[in-house]
């Protein structure tokens, strides 16, 4: 759990993302910045998907009924 | 009787009546006879006649019936100790018994058989008035002649089975007219003084007549009414006496009294083993009962712990599912999130707006947003999603 916290930090990702989305709520924001910043924040989601998917793989990966079965 | 030249005194009936009494009292009889007319009044006491083998002479008697210590009746050859006296009311001289004897096998027998016969039905000999002898007395007396060959064999057997028991001799004679008598008080004596385990009465074989004391009532009454059990031992295996009858125990001889009273070493040593094997047997069982419980008991608690274990795991399991299923809805809830404001990015920026025809002109950097910002000869720049148009305002 700390080494993938260390490698991807789900919280401030989606902080980081939530302050992309507010900075296109400016109606003056610069052309070219927000060009950048969208490209930034495009690859940002491409991460975190990514990073929602592995955890989800890995949760499906757990079979509860072994645990129930154990003895 | 008349002597010379002295005139007897003149007395009245009664005083020579006494007077001959006192005259009668230093003479002690001893006769014998053939018992007859024998009665018992108001059960105390006993009238009879002795009289010769003729019949041509008879003298009258008078006994206290507790007293006579065998039973009379007529026929019976006895001879009587007693004093003689004369009744004043009947005239009648009276020898009053003090001891009294049985004469010839036949009174002998035929007094044991009444006295037999008495005894038994008032119950002296009944069975459940029998009590045990201790396995191991500690203290014993004894009532017999310390010269008597019957009392050496008890003694020596005794030391030879077990040594160790004190014993309490009483001293007495075992035959003969003060046997009866040294008998009766010994076992009182006894039971008075000391606390005795055992009171064994021992005498060696001899006839009908040197046995009479063991044939006595008086002497049967004294074993009953012992504090201590009585254990007889007299005569020979044959003799069976009317002391036997009475005891708690009969032995057949003085030897097998002492092989009755006391265990032999052997004895002693295989009691021992037998009480140590069922000791080891008892503790043994006790173990294995013990053993069965702490068994019982183990499997008790293996069986609730195991069920606790179960429950436990049922609910770590139950937990765990909860925990899953609410990270998956966790984990779902971020995505939504993240595509919800990933896609409101893309929506609102500018890339999608300019391709979809739109474009932004700008002028030295400053986006110019209305028409009446442009000036003629203004140079601008028109950016569209593929590129740029530079041009001037006319």
């Amino acid at each position: 759990m700390s080494d993938k916290k260390s490698s991807f930090d789900l919280s401030a990702s989606i902080a980081e993302l939530e302050v992309l989305e507010r900075y296109f709520q400016n109606p003056d924001m610069n052309l070219e910045e927000a060009i950048v910043k969208h490209k930034e924040a495009l690859e940002l989601s491409k991460k975190i998907i990514a990073y929602l998917n592995t955890v989800e793989s890995t949760l499906k990966q757990i079979n509860v009924n072994e645990l129930k079965n154990q003895e | 009787m008349e002597l010379a030249g002295i005139e007897p005194p003149l007395y009245s009936v009664q005083q020579a009546i006494d007077h001959c009494n006192d005259l009668l009292t230093v003479v002690e009889l001893k006769v014998e006879g053939e018992v007859s007319g024998f009665s018992i009044s108001r059960g105390t006491f006993a009238y009879f006649s002795l009289k010769d083998p003729s019949g041509e002479a008879l003298l009258n008697c008078f006994a206290i019936v507790h007293a006579l210590g065998s039973p009379l009746e007529d026929g019976m050859k006895v001879i009587i100790t007693g004093k003689v006296k004369i009744h004043a009311k009947s005239g009648k001289l009276s020898l009053n018994v003090r001891i009294l004897e049985l004469q010839g096998e036949g009174s002998l027998k035929r007094a044991f058989e009444l006295l037999k016969k008495k005894l038994e039905t008032e119950g002296l000999f009944a069975q459940d008035r029998k009590r045990l002898l201790p396995r191991f007395p500690a203290r014993v007396g004894i009532i017999s002649s310390a010269d008597a060959a019957g009392y050496g064999d008890f003694r020596r057997i005794a030391r030879d089975r077990l040594p160790g028991i004190q014993f309490v001799l009483a001293n007495v004679a075992v035959q003969g007219i003060q046997a009866e008598g040294e008998i009766v008080h010994a076992f009182d004596y006894l039971n008075s003084h000391y606390e005795l385990d055992v009171i064994v009465l021992i005498r060696g074989g001899g006839s009908m007549e040197d046995l009479q004391a063991f044939n006595s009532e008086l002497v049967a009454r004294a074993i009953v009414r012992s504090k201590a059990p009585v254990l007889v031992g007299v005569g020979h295996e044959r003799d069976i006496t009317i002391a036997d009858y009475c005891a708690d125990v009969r032995a057949a001889t003085p030897s097998n009294a002492a092989e009755l009273l006391l265990p032999s070493k052997d004895d002693v040593i295989n009691l021992v083993a037998q009480l140590t094997t069922i000791g080891q047997r008892m503790v043994e069982r006790h173990i294995e009962r013990q053993r069965g419980t702490v068994e019982r008991l183990v499997q008790f608690s293996n069986q609730v712990l195991t069920n606790a274990i179960a429950r436990s795991q049922q609910r770590t399991a139950v937990a765990m599912q909860l925990v899953h299923n609410q990270l998956v809805q966790q984990l779902q809830r971020v995505r939504e999130r993240v595509e919800r404001t990933a896609g409101t990015i893309d929506a609102v920026a500018p890339v999608k707006t300019l391709a979809r025809g739109y474009s932004i002109t700008t002028s030295g950097g400053v986006v110019v947003r209305s028409s009446t910002q442009a000036k003629a000869g203004m140079p601008l720049t028109t950016r569209l999603h593929d590129g740029t148009i530079e041009s001037t305002v006319n």
